[in-house]
């Protein structure tokens, strides 16, 4: 398998003996942005683990690009830096000329004012985007969201997911969202990935190539 | 005790301060109890870190620890007395047993409080070894350690006292022991209101440490 996509092939995994995800397989194109829905507890979180590196999967196989970034569902940020030291993480292991990235990411999700700030000092919302812009800065191949706007109230939701798809015009890249919001992931996806069932299986691939939000209701009525 | 003013207490520092011998006790409990809590955040830290992160070791060592942690450290006075005579050592080893433990499990506590997504972005962003450990686990359980600091200082105070009471020839704990004998409650008290001054001086000094911004996160959310 190619190692600068996400892919996996008849994937499994277990809690114990309790197998959460069963026979998953799919790959990620370049530039793709696909979302993976499914009710709570239903195991995407696991499964975005998973295509981390963080847990082995009990069988089958699973490739990742060699640089990718997450962003949290909250608390993310390490408490004892600030704003600009959090992002500059973003820039281990990057290209010497990301650094010149910094200012304009920054400004375009409107965070330059709170460089100096400690992340306590934040809203949700502005935390959000500053984890936002220490995983691209560094212009990675991939980007992994966690339910990002989960934690967030409505408007802050939606100011912030602005942000994310005025940061995504500027630098196409493959992303991976998980999240339980129907309208948020069709706002985004290009692909939205119905996991259900349990053991959760993809039980359905929607393309959106059209962003059509009136798929909502047909998507909700599935994972009921 | 009836009838000693403040005036002759005041009277009585004086002397102790002048005579050189206050300074010379408040140096050797000092130090005795600022080694004794080097040694324990020496041993304790790392041995902290090991078994916080470590499930089955935990398991396995956690209930002898707490077998060891419950015996009051003044029951290993004649053992230190007859390991390391009198004078500094014994005092040293005596604060270093009753810190240690509690150093230990406090750290232990601590790194498995942390929680999971900092090690994840770490792993994210490459933090191995030594940097994963300095940049990212320490940070992380600063304040918690810090307020631990605060109370296993003042558990070294109350060790070290009663400690060199029995296996001292200077200090503080002496000076009150001496001056019980000599029936100088003046001094006595002189000695009692040093110990005071200084735990009071050196919790003040954490509880500032405290307020600096790579730790205020901790205590105020």
């Amino acid at each position: 398998m190619s190692a600068n996509k996400f892919k996996a092939k008849d994937l499994r995994f277990s809690y114990g003996k309790n197998l959460v995800l069963d026979g998953l397989t799919f790959e990620f194109q370049d530039g793709e942005f696909v979302a993976i829905v499914g009710a709570s507890g239903c195991g995407k979180s696991t499964l975005l683990q998973i295509l981390a590196g963080d847990r082995q999967s009990l069988s089958g196989d699973v490739s990742r690009p060699q640089r990718f970034r997450r962003v949290h569902q909250t608390d993310g940020l390490y408490p004892w830096l600030t704003v600009e030291q959090n992002i500059r993480l973003g820039l281990r292991g990057a290209p010497a000329d990301c650094e010149a990235d910094l200012l304009p990411l920054v400004k375009t999700l409107g965070i330059e004012g709170h460089l100096q700030h400690f992340p306590r000092e934040l809203s949700g919302g502005l935390r959000q985007r500053v984890e936002l812009a220490r995983a691209l800065v560094g212009r990675p191949e991939a980007l992994l969201l966690d339910e990002p706007f989960s934690s967030l109230d409505y408007l802050t939701r939606l100011e912030t997911r602005d942000y994310l798809a005025q940061v995504l015009k500027q630098r196409p890249i493959t992303v991976v969202m998980v999240t339980h919001d129907i309208p948020e992931a069709l706002f985004f996806a290009d692909r939205v990935l119905l996991l259900a069932g349990r053991p959760a299986q993809i039980k359905r691939t929607i393309t959106n190539p059209t962003r059509d939000a009136s798929l909502a209701e047909s998507i909700w009525k599935e994972l009921r | 005790m009836s009838g000693l003013s403040v005036v002759e207490i005041f009277q009585g520092l004086i002397t102790e301060a002048t005579s050189g011998r206050l300074g010379a006790d408040v140096y050797a409990s000092l130090f005795r109890l600022l080694a004794g809590l080097f040694l324990a955040i020496i041993i304790g830290t790392p041995a902290g870190l090991w078994l916080g992160h470590h499930v089955r070791l935990r398991k396995l060592l956690v209930p002898p620890l707490n077998f060891l942690r419950s015996i009051s450290p003044l029951a290993w006075i004649p053992f230190a007395v007859v390991w390391f005579g009198v004078g500094d050592p014994p005092v040293v080893f005596l604060v270093f047993v009753g810190c240690v433990l509690p150093w230990l499990f406090a750290t232990a506590h601590a790194v498995q409080s942390v929680p999971e997504v900092y090690f994840r972005v770490a792993r994210d962003h490459n933090f191995q070894g030594w940097e994963l450990l300095s940049r990212i686990t320490f940070p992380a359980i600063a304040p918690s350690l810090l307020q631990t600091a605060r109370l296993v200082a003042t558990l070294g105070w109350i060790i070290l006292v009663p400690a060199e009471m029995l296996a001292g020839r200077e200090g503080l704990g002496f000076a009150i022991m001496d001056a019980r004998n000599g029936m100088r409650i003046d001094l006595l008290i002189v000695n009692i209101l040093a110990i005071g001054a200084l735990a009071h001086g050196a919790d003040t000094l954490l509880q500032r440490l405290a307020l600096r911004p790579e730790v205020r996160w901790g205590h105020e959310r």
